[in-house]
C-alpha cells in the first residue's frame, strides 16, 4: 500500500530511535563521571540489576528473581482497578453522551472529582482500605475511571445522527442500536479513552504501591529507595515503562481483534 | 339456495384513488429564539401505490422537514401523516430513506451494510447471503462487496444506500436530494438506476430534489413547493413516455415550465 515501505522500513526503526539515544546519552553521562554513580548509576550497573531482578535465583541478592512475583501482584491490582473503571465509567460516558439529564446529573460531581489530584486520595484511601490491595485497587480504578467516562461521553456525542436515523427506520430498536450502531460509532474514543485509562493505571498502581506493601513492582522502588539501591529505582521505573508500553500494545491488539469498528475505523 | 351475501369490508373508507400515503394538513413550527418560524403549513397531497413523486422547491423551502415528517424522525405540529390509513409515529422499514449525506455504516463492509437491516428477521445465513447477494446484483456492486464504504466512490456509496433499504421491501422509499451530491454524469447513472429498479420492483417513491432536470427525468407527478412558509403551490402530471431523452423539446418545455413555477 505504501511505496516507500519497501525502501525505508520507517514504521520498524524510528520507534526505537529516541531509546536508543536516550541510552547512548545516559553511556556518555556516565563515562565523563559528571554525576556520581549514587545518582545516577550506570547503564551496565542497571543491567545486571535488571538482570539479577528478572532472572536471578531467590536469595541470590537483594529482590533476585523476585520479577515475576512482583509483575502478577501489580498485574492483579491494574487489571482489578482498570475493569472497574471500564464497567462503570464506559456506560456511564456512554449515557451522559446521549442522555442530556444524565449529563446534567454527573457534570458537576465528575468534573469537580477530577480536579483532585489523585495523590490527595491516598491518605484517605489509607484509612479507608489499609494498606495493600484494596487501597491501590481503589486508586487505580478511580484514576482511570474519568479519561474513559469522557473519552466515552466524547465519542457517544460525536456519533453522526445520521447512523442513528438510518438505524431506527431500518427497524433497529434502543438495544440492538446501542451495540449495533452507537458503540460501534464511538469505538475511536472508547479507545482513546481505554488506552489513556490504562497508562493512567500503572501509574497510580505505583503511587498505592508506594504506601508500603511488600511486594509489587511499585514496592521495589520504595523499599529500593530506603536500601540506597539506585540502581534497583531505575530498574523499576524501566519495567514499568515496558509493561505500560506492552499493556498498551495488548489493550490494542485485544479490542482490534474483538471488534471490526476497532479495527476497521482509523 | 340463498344468494350469497357480498361482504363489504368497513375497516377503511377508501380515498381518492386509493392512497398509500396521505398527508393531511401538516404544520410544522420551529421555535426561533422568543418568536417561531413557520416551515410547514397546511400540506396536504396524496401518493398511490406505485407512484414517483417528486417534490421540488428552493433551499429552505422546508421540503427536507416534510420528509423527515414522512420518515417519522420529526414530528408534525400539526395534522397528520397516514400510511394504509395509520398514522406515521415513528421510524420504520416500511418507510426507508435515502439520505443527501453519506448515512452508512463505516465500519461495516458494503456487504454488511446491506445485510445490516436483515439482522434479527430470524433469516439462515444462506438466506441473508442470497438475498444480499441479489440486491447487490441489482445495484450493480457485486464485485464490490467487501470494500469499506470510505474505499468507494460517492456514486457507490449511493448505491450501497439504494440496495441496504430496497432489501427491506419498504412500502415508500423516501429520498432527500440523494443524488444532488454527485457529478452531472454520476448522476443521470443513479436517476437511470432508480428508474430501472422502480421498474421491477415497483415501489413508492417520493423523492425530494431542487433540481427540475432530475424532477422531470423522474417523477410521475411533480409538487411544486412555496418558500416561507412551505405549501404546495402546484401541481403537475408528467405524461412523458420513458425512457425520457432529456433533449427532447417536450421534455425542455415542461422544465421550462417548472422553472417558472419556481420562481
Amino acid at each position: 500500500m505504501w511505496k516507500k515501505e519497501k525502501y525505508f522500513n520507517g514504521p520498524l526503526i524510528l520507534p526505537w530511535i529516541i531509546p536508543c539515544l536516550g541510552i547512548l546519552l545516559w553511556i556518555i553521562v556516565s563515562k565523563t563521571e559528571v554525576v556520581p554513580g549514587y545518582l545516577l548509576p550506570r547503564p551496565l550497573e542497571i543491567g545486571k540489576a535488571g538482570y539479577s531482578y528478572i532472572f536471578g535465583e531467590a536469595g541470590g541478592g537483594p529482590y533476585a528473581g523476585r520479577f515475576l512475583a512482583d509483575l502478577g501482584s501489580s498485574t492483579v491490582r491494574v487489571g482489578c482497578g482498570f475493569a472497574l473503571a471500564v464497567l462503570l465509567g464506559l456506560p456511564l460516558g456512554i449515557a451522559s453522551g446521549r442522555l442530556p439529564y444524565v449529563h446534567e446529573l454527573f457534570s458537576n460531581s465528575i468534573n469537580g472529582l477530577r480536579a483532585v489530584p489523585g495523590i490527595s486520595w491516598l491518605p484517605l484511601a489509607m484509612i479507608w482500605f489499609g494498606i495493600g490491595m484494596k487501597t491501590t485497587v481503589f486508586l487505580v480504578a478511580l484514576a482511570a475511571f474519568f479519561p474513559i467516562y469522557l473519552n466515552s461521553a466524547a465519542g457517544a456525542t460525536q456519533v453522526n445522527p445520521l447512523l442513528l436515523q438510518a438505524g431506527a427506520m431500518m427497524g433497529v430498536g434502543r438495544v440492538r442500536g446501542t451495540f449495533a450502531i452507537l458503540l460501534p460509532a464511538a469505538m475511536p474514543h472508547i479507545i482513546t479513552g481505554l488506552r489513556l485509562g490504562l497508562g493512567i493505571s500503572w501509574a497510580y498502581l505505583v503511587l498505592g504501591e508506594l504506601s508500603g506493601v511488600p511486594n509489587g513492582l511499585g514496592a521495589i522502588i520504595m523499599d529500593a529507595r530506603m536500601l540506597g539501591r539506585t540502581d534497583f529505582i531505575v530498574v523499576g521505573i524501566i519495567v514499568i515503562a515496558v509493561i505500560g508500553r506492552v499493556s498498551d500494545r495488548l489493550l490494542t491488539v485485544l479490542l482490534r481483534s474483538c471488534f471490526k469498528s476497532a479495527r476497521r475505523l482509523n | 339456495m340463498k344468494t350469497r351475501a357480498k361482504v363489504i369490508p368497513l375497516a377503511r373508507r377508501p380515498g381518492p384513488e386509493d392512497a398509500l400515503i396521505e398527508v393531511d394538513g401538516v404544520r410544522k413550527v420551529f421555535p426561533v429564539g422568543a418568536s417561531f418560524l413557520t416551515v410547514l403549513d397546511e400540506v396536504r397531497f396524496q401518493v398511490s401505490r406505485g407512484e414517483l413523486v417528486c417534490i421540488i422547491g428552493r433551499s429552505g423551502c422546508g421540503k427536507s422537514t416534510l420528509l423527515k415528517i414522512l420518515a417519522g424522525f420529526l414530528a408534525p405540529s400539526a395534522g397528520k401523516v397516514l400510511l394504509n390509513g395509520e398514522t406515521v409515529a415513528r421510524p420504520g422499514p416500511d418507510r426507508c430513506m435515502v439520505f443527501q449525506e453519506d448515512a452508512l455504516f463505516p465500519w461495516l463492509t458494503v456487504r454488511e451494510n446491506v445485510a445490516f437491516g436483515l439482522r434479527g428477521k430470524g433469516l439462515s445465513t444462506t438466506e441473508v447471503r442470497e438475498q444480499v447477494d441479489k440486491f447487490l446484483a441489482l445495484v450493480g456492486l457485486r464485485e464490490f462487496h467487501n470494500y469499506l464504504p470510505r474505499h468507494i466512490s460517492g456514486g457507490m456509496k449511493q448505491r450501497v444506500a439504494l440496495a441496504r433499504v430496497l432489501i427491506l421491501e419498504p412500502q415508500v422509499l423516501l429520498m432527500d436530494e440523494p443524488f444532488a451530491a454527485l457529478d452531472a454524469q454520476t448522476r443521470e447513472e443513479m436517476q437511470d438506476l432508480l428508474l430501472t429498479l422502480w421498474r421491477q420492483l415497483s415501489h413508492t417513491i417520493i423523492f425530494v430534489t431542487h433540481d427540475i432536470t432530475e424532477a422531470v427525468a423522474l417523477a410521475d407527478r411533480v409538487l411544486v413547493m412555496s418558500t416561507a412558509p412551505g405549501r404546495i403551490q402546484q401541481q403537475l402530471r408528467v405524461e412523458l413516455a420513458r425512457p425520457r431523452r432529456r433533449d427532447r423539446e417536450d421534455f425542455m418545455d415542461l422544465a421550462g415550465k417548472l422553472s417558472a413555477a419556481l420562481r
